[in-house]
């Protein structure tokens, strides 16, 4: 730093202060002590904002997972024990068998276990094996009844085989065997039916049930049923239907966003690029920045789902966020070195070493990243090769980083980040609306394309009088993996 | 509150910079000792009172301590500590300058300077007679012939003219020379009486 036009009169002023000492009262240092423990409060108190926020985030997340593994782990289970009830209800018995039915129904397996045991050891005799196969066990004149029972994994040829009632009366030469064969159209009904489903095997075994039952005393009958309902496996194929497979999917969207109604400005700018600009030129004191109607956005994450039902579908993420937007500002911040920084209006943060000073209108470029954590409930309106999935929830959002950058390079970039933001909620919410439209690549993998709806219910920023609460609409695709 | 750095008189600035980064507030006291005097004078200089000065020193040092994260030893601790205080200052003034602003005043013809010998008066007598400038000289004063700013840097720290600075500085320099040869004049009547 040379400076011309010194004289010597100067030099002896700056000789005369240089290293000049002048001892400040002892309650300077308490007042600076005093703002030092404020400021530490007031940082202690965000930090503590910040954590109890972090952990509401953190619960959110914990309980829509924990929500997932136990709709994933208990799906099955649940799901079979309502299939056992929809196999019941589809069980269809003759008029007169019915009522015998219905009695068994009401009772619970325990009860039907204490029936079984009091009956006669006539009744006990009739013996209904899975296996198929029948077996007298040696005592004359008591009837056996073996009714075969064919899985669904059987092949067609097998279940036709082996599908037979067979009454075997060992009384003398009493032995009358009923074989339900479709060859022999015995059994209609199964016949016009494909056998490929539980459902089906059942049909015929309700109609094999009612044709055993017009042999039988009502007391056989009776115990018949228990047994049937208490013993009757369960339709696998039914419950390998609703058993619907967890899935992991990894997604990104794009599109813009309108941050709300009000700017902080009302003055119409133009601004340049790249015309040099005197940053320290005081054109006005107040401050105004004028915000871009539109911004840009784009996510990028991956989701877990789950079926929790036939149609409903909970999904829970995480991923990260970036929403852009334009400003055109006429001041800047003077940090401590006298170097420009940008900044806007309403983002300028008074701070220790910064100081506002006005300067010709320029652009910045207002960058925002969070950290989102979205739960949301679907409702798949088609699922086969081409499926349509609508989805809605929320997300929380949680502040990373903002960064402001003088589009000219004129300026230093301004950054505020996670926990140190004045001007920024640490925490965010926003409701989401999407539709899936999917498309089956393999067996174990969709590709799906994602245009969907985003809207802040909180203010971003601190400030309740400047409105942002962006409102996106973003269209995105997702690669979607599900584990059998 | 026990400090966890081995501190004391002979502790290195380093050392304290790395306490007071992490808010120790045992090495800020330690570095408050250390500098607030040299920087109590610059914050009077550029004030008109010592409550005022107070007010500056309180602030720079709140700014010291929350941004000494960011000193990068470029520069000694003191140059930046300077820098610091008379940012410090000038912001304090600003205000005043907001609603006074500086504007050229007359040039005045200065009294040849050459002659002038300042090392006859005590340090006090000198910042009174800074303090007692009006508020835009003084801080143009103390920027150009103290700091050792040029008139161009002073005019783009205070968004003024260049002009509007030389002609404060100028007026500073006359309201002193005048200063000076009526401290002089008292002085010399005070010998008279002692003889």
């Amino acid at each position: 730093m040379k400076n011309t036009g010194r004289h010597s009169f100067d030099d002896q002023w700056k000789h005369a202060f240089e290293d000049a000492e002048s001892p400040p009262s002892e309650k300077a240092w308490i007042s600076v002590e005093g703002t030092l423990d404020k400021m530490d409060n007031a940082q202690n108190k965000k930090r503590i904002i910040f954590y109890q926020r972090a952990a509401a985030a953190l619960l959110v997340a914990t309980l829509g997972s924990v929500i997932i593994a136990y709709v994933s782990w208990s799906g099955g289970r649940g799901l079979s024990d309502s299939t056992d009830f929809t196999a019941q209800n589809e069980f269809k018995v003759e008029p007169e068998f019915d009522s015998s039915r219905r009695n068994k129904e009401a009772a619970s397996p325990s009860e039907r276990s204490s029936l079984l045991a009091q009956q006669t050891p006539a009744e006990q005799n009739i013996q209904i094996t899975s296996e198929g196969n029948a077996s007298t066990n040696g005592i004359p004149k008591k009837a056996v009844h073996s009714i075969k029972y064919v899985p669904s994994e059987l092949s067609v040829s097998d279940k036709k085989a082996n599908q037979s009632v067979v009454d075997n009366f060992s009384g003398g030469d009493q032995a009358t065997s009923v074989d339900i064969d479709e060859r022999q159209g015995i059994v209609s009904e199964t016949e016009q039916n494909s056998l490929a489903s539980s459902g089906e095997i059942q049909s015929t075994l309700s109609d094999s049930v009612a044709l055993v039952s017009q042999t039988l005393t009502e007391e056989e009958e009776k115990a018949l049923v228990a047994k049937l309902l208490g013993d009757m496996p369960e339709a696998p194929s039914e419950k390998k239907k609703n058993e619907r497979p967890l899935w992991a999917s990894l997604g990104a969207s794009g599109g813009s966003y309108t941050p709300g109604s009000n700017s902080s400005t009302s003055t119409t700018f133009t601004a340049s690029n790249t015309a040099v600009r005197d940053f320290t030129a005081v054109n006005s004191t107040i401050p105004v920045s004028e915000r871009s109607k539109t911004g840009t956005s784009y996510s990028v994450g991956f989701q877990m789902g789950k079926p929790i039902g036939n149609k409903w579908i909970i999904q829970a993420g995480l991923s990260y966020l970036n929403q852009q937007i334009n400003y055109t500002s006429n001041v800047v911040a003077l940090t401590y070195q006298n170097t420009p920084m940008a900044v806007t209006a309403e983002t300028f943060e008074e701070s220790t070493t910064n100081r506002l000073n006005a300067t010709p209108a320029y652009k910045i470029t207002s960058t925002s990243e969070y950290l989102s954590v979205p739960i949301q409930v679907g409702y798949m309106i088609i699922d086969k090769k081409f499926g349509i999935l609508v989805n809605t929830g929320i997300a929380t959002d949680l502040f990373l980083r903002n960064t402001l950058v003088d589009q000219s390079g004129q300026t230093d970039k301004a950054t505020q980040k996670l926990g140190d933001s004045e001007v920024y909620e640490t925490m965010a919410w926003a409701g989401l609306t999407n539709a899936e439209f999917s498309y089956r690549l393999a067996d174990r993998y969709r590709i799906a394309l994602v245009p969907g709806v985003r809207y802040s219910f909180t203010n971003l920023t601190r400030d309740q009088s400047i409105t942002n609460r962006p409102l996106v609409l973003d269209v995105g695709f997702r690669f979607r993996y599900m584990f059998h | 509150m026990g400090s966890k750095f081995k501190i004391g008189h002979m502790t290195s600035d380093q050392t304290l910079i790395d306490g007071c980064a992490k808010n120790d507030r045992a090495c800020q006291r330690l570095l408050y000792d250390r500098y607030a005097r040299k920087m109590f004078m610059i914050c009077q200089r550029y004030t008109r009172t010592s409550s005022e000065a107070e007010d500056v020193l309180q602030e720079g040092f709140v700014k010291v301590f929350s941004g000494l994260k960011s000193f990068r030893g470029d520069a000694k601790l003191q140059t930046w500590l300077t820098r610091i205080f008379i940012n410090a200052s000038l912001n304090h003034q600003r205000q005043k300058l907001y609603l006074f602003p500086m504007v050229d005043v007359m040039n005045i013809p200065l009294v040849e300077s050459g002659e002038m010998d300042l090392s006859q008066f005590k340090l006090e007598d000198l910042l009174a007679m800074v303090k007692s400038l009006p508020d835009g000289c003084r801080v143009v004063f103390n920027l150009f012939a103290i700091e050792g700013y040029t008139h161009k840097e002073i005019a783009e720290m205070l968004g003024v003219s260049e002009g509007t600075s030389k002609s404060q500085y100028n007026r500073a320099r006359q309201l002193l020379q005048q200063k000076i040869l009526s401290q002089e004049k008292k002085y010399e009547e005070y010998r008279k009486t002692l003889l």
